[in-house]
């Protein structure tokens, strides 16, 4: 079996146990929430107590918690996750619509991001301690400790306020009608200043992982080995060195997936883009604990998958990676 | 130590790092005696931009509070909340880690299993559903924050202590009679903190952006001035006076870049000696 595979087959064994612990939390949430569901329900719909008694019963929730807890797992079976109150709708097809917007939205953010990190990087640590690895890597720290909210705004700023290039929120320009590739391309331009501000964050990250994977291939056996044959310098730095930085960079690409649909709820939100993330900050808003939970929930299921695949791509990168020590 | 000390003083970048961060801490911390305005108190010369007047240097904001001192404020709302977000995550973290790799079998599978959970939901997403449920607050905000950040010094502990477990001073310690705990605490913890020190300036980091994120989306303590919630306001004025998101935002910059700067440098300082590197 390949080391890949095992590490994937592994990870799939135990999945089971980290979604149950995750189901959990999320239930306990529920109930850790000041009022319940019906609560929340009467608060914003009106009724009486007779009202209230028979909807708790309805929903199940004068039982005790074990039942609900039962009660909610057997929803979870079927994809029930609840109904959001704040858009009086299955938080299920909530979830679905606005799904697809944001992992959009991550798929680009990490190409850039990983265009511009890889090429960064690359500067970098292909003489790391010159000239330009120490302005680029200055240029990479800064970009590292800029909070992608205020970079978005200093980007809205200067490419929406000042040259007014582009749209500065929203996903469409509404009432304009467009239709077929006109669409597409209004989509895109909306989508330009959100791409950036979520890839570039990222980029920085990327080139730093990828930076210090080089400086330590650098100082490795085989590449002193490979240096000492004459190997043009070029293909020593791409085939040798940054070939080995890899797998580090693989690893942070996979654990900072999950980050990236967490920094989608503030770029998303600052530009009115209707995601995932949004919807998780309509939800905060509207204190609809129900639709968080299970946002919370289906992120968690994204980044079990996402795991899987890293899983999968490791065999694939180092040959070294073997399943008898624990990674990470 | 001290051959790491003398590591740490030779990275010009960790020193500006350390000074920077110094600096922050000492503007921070004496802000009421060095600018004893009042951060909250409203005036009538309201968006008063930065250096025309000296009673209010870096300007003011649309209700005429002073920036010099809601900025000096939020040093110490941003800097509070990542030293005692990070202290938490590390106890936890580091107690949690230290079972798993001693106890081994079911409680260390349990642990991981546990980490594993929590690494699987996006952080600031935990974040902002654990601050969802218990309010917006001070408290709330450190524990959110902790809650997401403790898997990672979990998982390295554990891992030193797998390490450290077999090592000859440890097993000698066994054999002389130390309990469990003592050998933990005593033998393999401060061995095992080299690493430890550079992920801890990383949670901090993380921990000053995600206070910042939260409340920039109104979820902060809204009792305290906050660099993230000034940001929020500034936005509202962002084209008549820009540098009410402005400022906020470099101090942000400054700090995190100043505690990265001292991480990279440690870990630089505390990596073990590589054979003729």
């Amino acid at each position: 079996m390949s080391p890949g595979l095992a590490l994937a087959r592994r990870r799939l064994a135990q999945a089971p146990a980290v979604l149950a612990i995750v189901i959990t939390g999320g239930f306990l949430l529920l109930e850790a929430a000041p009022g319940d569901a019906v609560d929340a329900y009467v608060a914003s719909l009106g009724g009486d107590a007779g009202f209230v008694r028979e909807l708790r019963e309805r929903w199940g929730l004068d039982r005790s918690v074990w039942t609900r807890f039962l009660l909610y797992l057997a929803g979870l079976v079927t994809g029930d996750l609840g109904v959001s109150l704040a858009f009086d709708r299955p938080v299920a097809e909530l979830v679905l619509e606005r799904l697809p917007i944001t992992l959009a939205l991550a798929a680009a953010a990490t190409s850039l991001a990983l265009l511009l990190g890889a090429g960064l990087g690359l500067l970098c640590g292909s003489r790391p301690g010159g000239l330009a690895d120490r302005l680029a890597s200055a240029f990479v720290l800064a970009l590292n400790a800029t909070p992608s909210f205020w970079l978005g705004i200093v980007l809205v700023l200067v490419f929406a306020v000042r040259l007014r290039w582009l749209p500065s929120a929203g996903i469409e320009t509404i009432g304009a009608g467009y239709a077929g590739v006109a669409r597409l391309l209004d989509v895109a331009r909306h989508m330009v200043l959100p791409v950036l501000t979520l890839g570039l964050v990222y980029a920085a990250l990327y080139a730093r992982v990828l930076r210090a994977g080089m400086v330590e291939a650098w100082r490795s056996d085989f590449v002193r080995a490979a240096r000492a044959k004459g190997l043009p310098r070029k293909r020593l730095v791409l085939a040798h060195v940054a070939r080995n930085a890899l797998v580090p960079l693989l690893t942070v690409l996979g654990l900072h997936g999950a980050a990236m649909v967490g920094g989608s709820v503030v770029v998303e939100s600052l530009f009115a883009v209707p995601g995932l993330g949004r919807l998780a900050f309509e939800a905060v808003i509207a204190r609809d604990h129900a639709l968080l939970v299970g946002i919370v929930l289906v992120c968690a299921l994204l980044v079990i998958l996402l795991n899987l695949v890293v899983d999968l791509l490791y065999g694939r990168l180092d040959p070294r990676i073997e399943l008898a020590s624990e990674r990470r | 130590m001290s051959e790491a000390v003398f590591r740490f003083a030779r990275e010009p970048a960790a020193c500006a790092g350390l000074v920077l961060l110094f600096l922050l801490l000492a503007l921070a911390l004496s802000a009421p005696l060095l600018w004893p305005l009042d951060p909250e108190a409203p005036s009538p010369a309201i968006l008063l931009p930065p250096f025309v007047e000296a009673a209010h240097p870096l300007g003011t904001d649309r209700l005429g509070r002073d920036l010099l001192a809601r900025l000096l404020a939020g040093a110490r709302t941003s800097l509070l909340v990542a030293a005692a977000a990070t202290a938490a995550a590390l106890l936890a973290g580091g107690a949690i880690g230290l079972l798993a790799g001693f106890s081994g079998g079911f409680v260390d599978e349990l642990a991981m299993r546990l980490a594993e959970a929590f690494q699987v939901v996006p952080g600031f997403l935990l974040a902002l559903a654990l601050v969802s449920v218990a309010g917006p607050g001070l408290g709330s905000t450190v524990a959110a924050i902790a809650a997401a950040s403790w898997p990672a010094p979990a998982r390295l502990l554990r891992a030193e202590v797998l390490k450290l477990r077999r090592a000859d001073f440890v097993l000698a310690a066994i054999a002389a009679g130390l309990s469990r705990p003592e050998v933990a605490l005593k033998e393999v913890l401060p061995n095992a903190l080299p690493p430890v020190l550079p992920l801890a300036a990383l949670l901090a980091a993380a921990a000053i952006l995600v206070e910042a994120a939260l409340a920039f989306l109104g979820l902060g303590d809204p009792n305290r001035p906050s660099w993230g919630a000034m940001i929020a306001e500034g936005r509202a004025v962002l084209v008549s006076a820009p540098w009410l998101a402005l400022l906020p935002g470099a101090a942000l910059v400054l700090s995190v870049l100043a505690v990265n700067l001292v991480g990279e440098g440690l870990a630089e300082a505390l990596a073990p000696r590589r054979a003729a590197a």
